[in-house]
């Protein structure tokens, strides 16, 4: 996969999770993120319709990655982040990935970081990421990701569901549905130009 | 014309923060798929979707099962053939949708509880997640009129 992910270890691996019931081993997963996440949500929507430009709740995000492995966002402190709600079930989110991965691949070197989130099972989500030749990280999760995807504005809680992060961290964009390559394209290059005053 | 059909079909909303966002005006999952049954006889369970314009439902992902009488599977119409990139042929449903569920043994004077699961996207671009419904049922006695129709109302999410 990606070759990024930093080992912070904590959950056992993801083949040994996915013997047991998913509901249960998704309780057990993710039970210890489960009440962080839900005040980053929190916080958020409050910074979305408050404090926009503060992004500082966003970096407080843990999430297990398809292997397993929690992973928290801050990793990326300082990116233009893209964070695509999507689903393997879902055809328009399948559909617009191969978009994502272009544009992950033009502006890594500009500092823009892709992140898929789904709240399936990261074996699933790993052999999708195979099959479909995924490289961007996918994070896993549980109820708390269609909570989050909702604070952060999908009102219906369908997917695909996209938000543009700029290096504050601070919402810049939000897309329901699929998000046309051009747009995406112009906005990650506006936003790409622009470093952190500090 | 046509754009601006389409253009209508879209919510833009900036706020003073400076957020573009930007979706479809999308039905609630409920209304965009509204479910109900009914019990027809003692033996016999009719579930119905009432799928809204512009959504569908895929007929692969419905389920129907009942407590405490178990049924013997669903009967469900043929849908409509869509070709899907990722998914290959996909029969799918749009509009009313009955769907006859038998049950093992009659269970006249008794409660049924009808489980059904189901997911559905909408034209515009979106899939609502699978939605796990139930609805309860009393079974008409042998000879008895139809009962009512039953509505389920649950919110789902994605999952």
């Amino acid at each position: 996969m990606t070759g990024e992910r930093a080992a912070t270890a904590g959950l056992p691996p993801g083949d040994t999770r996915s013997r047991l019931p998913r509901r249960r081993a998704w309780l057990i997963g993710a039970a210890a993120i489960v009440a962080v996440a839900l005040g980053v949500g929190a916080a958020l929507w409050v910074s979305s319709h408050a404090q926009r430009r503060d992004g500082s709740a966003l970096l407080a995000l843990v999430l297990p990655d398809a292997d397993g492995h929690p992973q928290p966002l801050s990793q990326w402190r300082g990116k233009v982040l893209v964070v695509n709600f999507w689903a393997t079930w879902c055809a328009p989110c399948r559909e617009e990935m191969p978009a994502f991965e272009r544009l992950q691949a033009k502006w890594k070197a500009r500092g823009v970081q892709f992140v898929g989130v789904s709240a399936e099972e990261g074996p699933k989500v790993l052999e999708f990421a195979k099959r479909f030749g995924v490289t961007y990280p996918l994070w896993v999760g549980g109820d708390e990701v269609p909570e989050l995807s909702r604070r952060l504005g999908n009102r219906q809680g369908v997917l695909p569901h996209t938000v543009v992060f700029d290096r504050q961290q601070a919402p810049i964009a939000e897309r329901v549905g699929a998000y046309p390559e051009d747009s995406l394209d112009s906005l990650l290059a506006k936003l790409a130009a622009i470093s952190i005053e500090k | 014309m046509l754009s601006l059909a389409a253009l209508a079909l879209w919510h833009a909303t900036a706020h003073a923060g400076g957020i573009e966002a930007l979706q479809p005006k999308l039905l609630p999952p409920e209304q965009a798929f509204h479910f109900s049954a009914r019990a027809l006889d003692p033996s016999t369970i009719e579930a119905r979707f009432d799928v809204a314009d512009g959504y569908y439902l895929y007929r692969d992902k419905l389920r129907f099962t009942t407590d405490p009488v178990p049924s013997r599977g669903a009967e469900l119409p043929p849908g409509k053939r869509k070709h899907d990139e990722f998914f290959g042929d996909v029969d799918t449903y749009r509009g009313a949708v009955v769907v006859r569920v038998p049950l093992v043994s009659p269970a006249a004077g008794q409660t049924v509880t009808l489980h059904a699961d189901s997911q559905g996207c909408a034209d515009a671009g979106v899939c609502y997640p699978p939605n796990p419904q139930q609805v309860k049922l009393s079974i008409p006695a042998a000879g008895g009129t139809p009962g009512p129709f039953v509505d389920a109302a649950r919110k789902g999410w994605f999952k």
